[in-house]
Parts: C-alpha cells; structure tokens; sequence
C-alpha cells in the first residue's frame, strides 16, 4: 500500500502540472531510467551523467514519437504503475512500446480528469492492483580521453590534424527502445577547431568500440578546449567527453653538421630538425620552442662557465645551432658538460613550457693537451642524443651525434 | 650546322631547367620529415622575455616589458657601429630615490647573414652610471654575444637580440643620473633618468 500511496502523490503532482497546462492526460505510462552514472575510461576522458532533465527531454522525443498512442510524459507520473491483471510490462521497442504499454499492461489506466466544465474535481483512484510500468532505461556511455598519443604529460587535452586518434566508446545498457547513439563533435566551428569521427561529422554507435577521430580544422589560438566528444539519443546529449582541442606539436628533434665555427672561436654549428605531429611542418605555425641548456659543474679551463640558456621563437621555422668557445679560453686543460632539451608552447591548446618528445641531448666540451708537456691544446666539441634535464624540463633522447676536435 | 646543333642544346637545357629542377624539388619537399631548413623571415620579432630567478623561470607581463616591445620606434638607440648597435631602454625615466629601474638591453645586427645569439638571458657587463663603470667586462667577453661559451639556436640577421638579464639601478640623490652601456667597441645610447622625491 506504501507504494499505492506513493503513486498517488505523484499523480496529483502531475495533474496539478496538466490543470496548469491546461491540457488532459491521459495514464498509464512509463518510466526513464539512466543505468548510472558514466565515467571517463582514464580519468581524464570524463563523462558527464544523464540528468533528469535530459530524461525529460528524451520522454518528450519519445512522446512526440509516439502521437497516437495519447500517452504524454511527464516525471509526476514516474513509476506509474498499470495494475488491473498485475502484470509487467515489459520494454519495447522504440516506435511501439507506448501502445505496447497499453496493450501489455490490459486495459489503460485513465488519469482523473480535472477542469472539465461543470465538473467537480474527484479524487484520484488508486488502482487496486499494482503493476510494474515499462522502463526505459538510458544506457552508460564512457568516453576514453580524446588525447593523441603524442600528446605529452602535462598538456590539456589535443588532437593533431589529418592523423586518426583513436577513442575508446564503451557503451553498457543500451536499450534499442531508446533510438540509435549518435556520436558528434560538440561546439566544432572554425574558431574552436572541427574534428570528425570516422571521417564524417557524426557516427551512429550503439555499441562498445573504438572511432577515429580527425582534425580538420586547428584550434585558433585562445579557443582551447571547447571541443566535446558526446553522445546524444533522439538529439538530446546524453554523455560528453573531456573537452580537448586540434593543435599540432612539435616533436622528434634531429641534429645534423653544418659547418666547423674558426676564426676566434671553435665549434660547430648544427641544422635542427623536428616534425609536426600532423605531418605537415606549416601546422605548426601557432607554436613557439625553447632550447633549454643548463651546464654542470666546469672543470679546469671550464671551471668559471656557469649558469643555463633558453629563448622562445616560433616553432614553424627551423634554425641552426652553434656551439663555440672562445679560443682565448682554450690555454689550458678542462671539461665541462651540457644538457640540452626544448620546450614549447601551444597557442591553440593554451599550453606552455610542454616538454618537446625526442629532444634530449648532452654536449661536452674537452680540453686536452695534444701531446703531454706540449702546451698545446685541442678542443673537443660533442653533441649527442641522450636522455636530458635542463631548466626542469626532461626529455627522452634526440637523434643525432656530432663530435669534431680542434686545434686551439 | 654547329650554330643549330648549339641552340638544340640550349633548348634542351631550359627544357631541363624548366622540367627537372621543379621535379627534384618537389620530392625534395615530400622526402624526409619536412625539414626543408627555413629563414626567420622577422628577425625582429617579439618572442616573449623570461626572466631566471634561481632555477625558476618567469615570462615577464607584457606591462613590464614595454619599451623593449616598442624598441623598433624609440628614438634612443645605441650608435652603428659595422652594421651592429646596442642600446639600452627604461619605462622609468622618472623614478624617486631609491626606487628600483629595470633597464632592458638591446643587440641589433642590420647586416645580412650574421648569427643572433637570441638564447639567454646573458649576463650583461660594462654598465656604467655617472661616469662609474659598476659590472666590469670579464676578459674574453668584449665580442657579442659577450659570453664564454654559447649554446642554443641563432636567428640569421638583420634582426635584434634582446635576451639579456635586465640590470637594476637604483639612486638616493635626487636630480638627473646618466646610464650607458660600453661593451668592446660598442656604445649604447645614454638614457638620463630624473630622480625625484
């Protein structure tokens, strides 16, 4: 009886709602349900719950599915229940389950009528028996994070242009009654950057797997992460990603000889290399890099060379490095080492200070005698790829390895 | 006879030209990971200024470096010297006693093709304040980019290196004092800050 009573507050509710309306309604109906609460797959591609507005809103779809069947939804009557032959009415599918319900569940329920003219508002009726109504229930989307793979640790959410990266899609409790899941790119304008899934704008998906998703147009700076992987069910959203952004990034530094430096210094000067990780180099016209170098500890001749080196400058265009010594510094013996990494920044994403992948390097610099007792010296001057830290910023090795020795 | 066989060849020859070259080009471009090296075309761009304090590195706001971002219109600039300049720019021409002045340096190179060592910031010497030299320059250190040793990316020129650790003055006498940078054979314009109560 405790649930007769239940159901009778409701109902009043609900007629309160349709005397204000102005409108009839008809019983019996059925309930919404989410399955629960959905969750990001890796903590960072969260998504977010169906609420009870968005149960409202697809009850509304649905009733506007299903016209002729009289049935108007309405959360006053949620767990309505048909009675007369005690049963359950089970789901149906999406185009017929309201007719379904009346059919199911015997004869239909009607709700008191109120406001009629000349009528005397009654009492709503209990009915004697109760009966489980039809439930729909909204199924659980989980979106991984929309992330490429080459995005590194400490940066917000991004994908490149033109490459695939794959988002995991899990899909738990889908109910066929509920209509198709339509996956799409939430917020995608020009200025917030457009991805597409799968190659197209939208993509039906009804079950757990993966799709790709692919930057067509970048991010403009100052518009970062408004993009939205979600979820909707008859145009109503019903799970959305971690929002991310279309940016490409620098990665993968090379270092290859240019040229010896003479004269009053010694050295040598190096092209610098790197790739977008979009494969199209002028992608990356929004970025800026950083060298960082930070010397240890100088020894001999090196002993007074101290301190670290950095510098912005636009990550679309590709510069040599030098790296001299003065020859007036080369008069006795000594050793000192350097760690080299780069960092960036992205103006599409809003990141800065990312460490590059691939940009390590460590250069040292050798005086030695040329022969022992000759008091003439040559200088050794090595760049290599190598797992780095300067300035606080780590990065795996580069590729390269370049090493000349000359006279003083 | 040898008058024809000659055109035929230089016919050729711009066919080849005009056929060839663009060819090899492209799969220039499409090889390898598009690392066709590529020209600064601003060697005056404004790229951010960050300042070391400890192992810390702070990007300096845009309010605190103003006139080195309108270095290209101030009227204070370091005399030529060989198609190279420095110079050196406050936003406190008037300060009061005591108040700490950030001066900014400037190195700028009109030649073409010589190497702008941007990285930094370097240490600055050879600052001088009334006639008082105050950072000796180190023996050695008289050739920009007036380090020891340098590591880092270069920027061909012409353009300008501004990455150098900003000095800090500071006067508890009140009327005009005069600050100068004097590097090897270089001379920065002299900037006459007002001291006032």
């Amino acid at each position: 009886m405790e649930a007769g009573k239940s159901h009778q507050n409701q109902v009043k509710s609900s007629v309160n709602d349709e005397k204000q309306g102005g409108q009839m309604m008809s019983a019996p109906s059925f309930s919404l349900e989410s399955s629960g609460a959905s969750q990001g797959g890796d903590g960072g591609g969260g998504a977010i719950d169906a609420k009870n507005d968005t149960h409202q809103s697809i009850r509304s779809a649905m009733a506007q599915d299903a016209k002729s069947s009289d049935a108007v939804f309405d959360a006053g009557i949620k767990d309505f229940k048909s009675s007369q032959n005690g049963e359950s009415t089970s789901k149906s599918t999406d185009s017929s389950f309201v007719e379904d319900c009346k059919c199911k569940g015997g004869e239909a329920v009607e709700a008191p009528k109120t406001g009629e003219k000349g009528g005397k508002e009654e009492p709503v009726k209990t009915p004697d028996v109760i009966a489980e109504a039809p439930k729909v229930v909204l199924p659980t989307i989980n979106f991984g994070a929309v992330n490429s793979a080459t995005t590194p640790a400490g940066m917000s959410h991004r994908i490149p242009p033109r490459v695939n990266t794959a988002v995991q899609v899990t899909v738990a409790g889908y109910d066929a009654a509920v209509g198709d899941i339509e996956l799409f790119v939430e917020n995608a304008v020009a200025a917030n950057g457009i991805a597409q899934i799968d190659g197209a704008a939208t993509k039906k998906m009804n079950a757990t797997g993966s799709v790709n998703l692919s930057g067509t147009t970048q991010t403009a700076p100052g518009n970062g992460g408004k993009l939205v992987l979600a979820a909707r069910v008859k145009g109503v959203v019903i799970a959305r990603s971690a929002a991310f952004s279309v940016s490409s990034i620098p990665q993968d530094w090379t270092t290859t000889f240019v040229s010896l430096i003479t004269g009053p210094k010694r050295g040598f000067v190096v092209q610098d290399g790197f790739s977008s990780d979009s494969g199209v180099f002028a992608d990356l016209d929004q970025t800026m890099i950083s060298e960082e170098v930070q010397y240890g500890v100088g020894t001999g001749t090196f002993a007074a060379v101290a301190g670290s080196n950095s510098g912005y400058i636009a990550g679309n265009v590709l510069t040599t490095d030098s790296h001299s010594t003065p020859v007036g510094l080369l008069s006795g013996v000594g050793s000192i080492e350097a760690q080299q990494t780069c960092i960036f920044k992205d103006l599409r994403a809003g990141d800065s200070d990312i460490p590059l992948r691939n940009s390590g390097y460590k250069i040292t610099r050798d005086v030695t005698e040329t022969a022992v007792g000759s008091g003439k010296f040559q200088l050794t001057t090595h760049k290599y790829g190598a797992a780095a830290t300067a300035n606080g910023h780590f990065s795996n090795a580069a590729a390269g390895d370049v090493s000349k020795t000359q006279l003083a | 006879m040898w008058r024809s066989s000659l055109l035929s060849f230089i016919v050729l020859l711009i066919v080849y030209a005009a056929g060839c070259h663009p060819a090899i080009h492209l799969m220039k471009e499409e090889s390898g990971k598009d690392h066709t090296p590529t020209q600064d075309p601003n060697g005056y761009a404004w790229r951010g200024y960050r300042e070391r304090v400890g192992d810390e590195w702070h990007e300096l706001p845009n309010e605190d470096t103003k006139c080195l971002r309108e270095y290209s219109t101030s009227n204070s600039k370091g005399k030529w010297s060989q198609d190279r300049r420095i110079s050196i720019l406050t936003d406190h021409l008037t300060a009061k006693v005591g108040e700490t002045i950030k001066i900014f340096h400037v190195f700028e190179d009109r030649s073409i093709g010589q190497e702008l060592y941007i990285m930094g910031p370097k240490l600055v010497y050879g600052v001088w304040t009334d006639g008082k030299c105050t950072s000796a320059v180190p023996e050695g250190l008289a050739e920009y980019p007036f380090t020891l040793i340098y590591d880092g990316r270069t920027l061909p020129s012409p353009g300008w290196d501004y990455n150098f650790a900003f000095t800090t003055v500071s006067f508890n006498a009140i009327g005009k004092h005069e600050v100068v940078w004097k590097i090897g054979d270089l001379e920065s314009n002299q900037l006459s800050i007002s001291i006032v109560e």
